[in-house]
């Protein structure tokens, strides 16, 4: 399509995804982190995180590299569930990343994984 | 009955009730009180006043509170309604609002016509499609020749401006829309849907529980 064919709105709206959607695209929970531990160290460390303090994670399962937390208590609007994956650039330099999904606790606290 | 006071009506100004705004907007309750998720991040940013400021504003869309765009500043003024300099949380939820799937044709299209009459005069003039043009195009780092930009103008006002008077006029751009449907794209942000699933993180200390249970 030839550059004069478009009337000048369409050409406005062309611009990347509008201005606004950057709007909605901030404040993600989500984490990415890297860590030269491996995948391993990685995996006790989170076990270890989710067995203390106030959140109790009794089910964790682990995958081919990805860790996935429910608490056990309900919150207000349900339980907290964590996702966790793994990435491997090189055995000694992992890529974590942390996601919390839908689910809200009532008392969020943060917690970091000290890798 | 005395009133609930409300802590959100103490530390923002201008704090609607989210079930009353829920029931103007196209928005659920719990999409309004995520939304009120993003804006106490976005107020926050700069002054923790319970408003967005022009500076945060552009902090929230460019990363860059200095950072000053045509586009941007024409947004910001029609989200602040009341004309006070601060865009309140009702402002910004009616305002996004109109961007929903689901918003009223109507509404988008009036939206559209007021952001692209920059200087509020009731018609789309041309030197200010000219200059919006310009500044994305600089931005983008898309040159094109401003003999080309002539000609594109032209074409535009030809299409638009029934009249031939020079301007877009509210009835012209209806019509013009009407046969250009894509121009209307703008105004829609898909994602307005599932704003909930877009903020996982938020901690909901629901108002709206709060109440049910004093009751």
């Amino acid at each position: 399509m030839k550059p004069t064919s478009l009337n000048a709105f369409d050409i406005i709206s062309l611009f990347p995804d509008f201005v606004l959607s950057n709007l909605i695209k901030i404040c993600r929970s989500d984490a990415r982190f890297t860590t030269q531990n491996s995948a391993s160290t990685i995996i006790s460390r989170i076990e270890e995180v989710a067995s203390m303090g106030v959140l109790c994670f009794p089910q964790v399962k682990k995958k081919d590299g990805t860790v996935k937390m429910l608490g056990r208590k309900e919150g207000r609007k349900g339980k907290l569930a964590i996702h966790v994956e793994i990435f491997e650039i090189t055995p000694a330099f992992h890529v974590v990343e942390v996601k919390k999904n839908q689910e809200i606790l009532q008392n969020a606290g943060s917690f970091v994984i000290k890798a | 009955m005395g009133c609930l006071h409300s802590t959100a009506t103490k530390q923002f100004p201008g704090h609607e009730d989210p079930v009353a705004l829920a029931s103007q907007t196209a928005f659920s309750v719990s999409e309004v009180e995520a939304l009120f998720e993003l804006f106490k991040n976005i107020s926050s940013s700069v002054i923790d006043d319970g408003l967005i400021s022009k500076e945060e504003f552009q902090l929230a869309l460019f990363k860059n509170r200095k950072k000053e765009n045509l586009f941007a500043n024409r947004i910001f003024d029609l989200f602040d309604v009341k004309q006070k300099g601060v865009i309140d949380f009702g402002d910004f939820v009616r305002a996004l609002n109109v961007f929903h799937p689901n918003a009223p044709q109507e509404e988008k299209i009036d939206f559209s016509f007021r952001l692209y009459d920059m200087d509020g005069t009731g018609f789309i003039e041309r030197q200010e499609v000219k200059q919006m043009l310009i500044a994305l195009l600089g931005e983008s780092e898309m040159k094109l020749a401003d003999e080309t930009v002539e000609i594109i103008l032209d074409k535009t006002f030809l299409e638009a401006d029934l009249n031939q008077d020079g301007k877009i006029d509210k009835s012209e751009w209806h019509n013009f829309v009407d046969r250009n449907p894509s121009l209307l794209r703008i105004m829609t942000l898909s994602y307005l849907r599932d704003i909930t699933t877009a903020f996982p993180s938020f901690v909901l200390h629901s108002e709206v529980d709060e109440v049910a249970t004093q009751l």
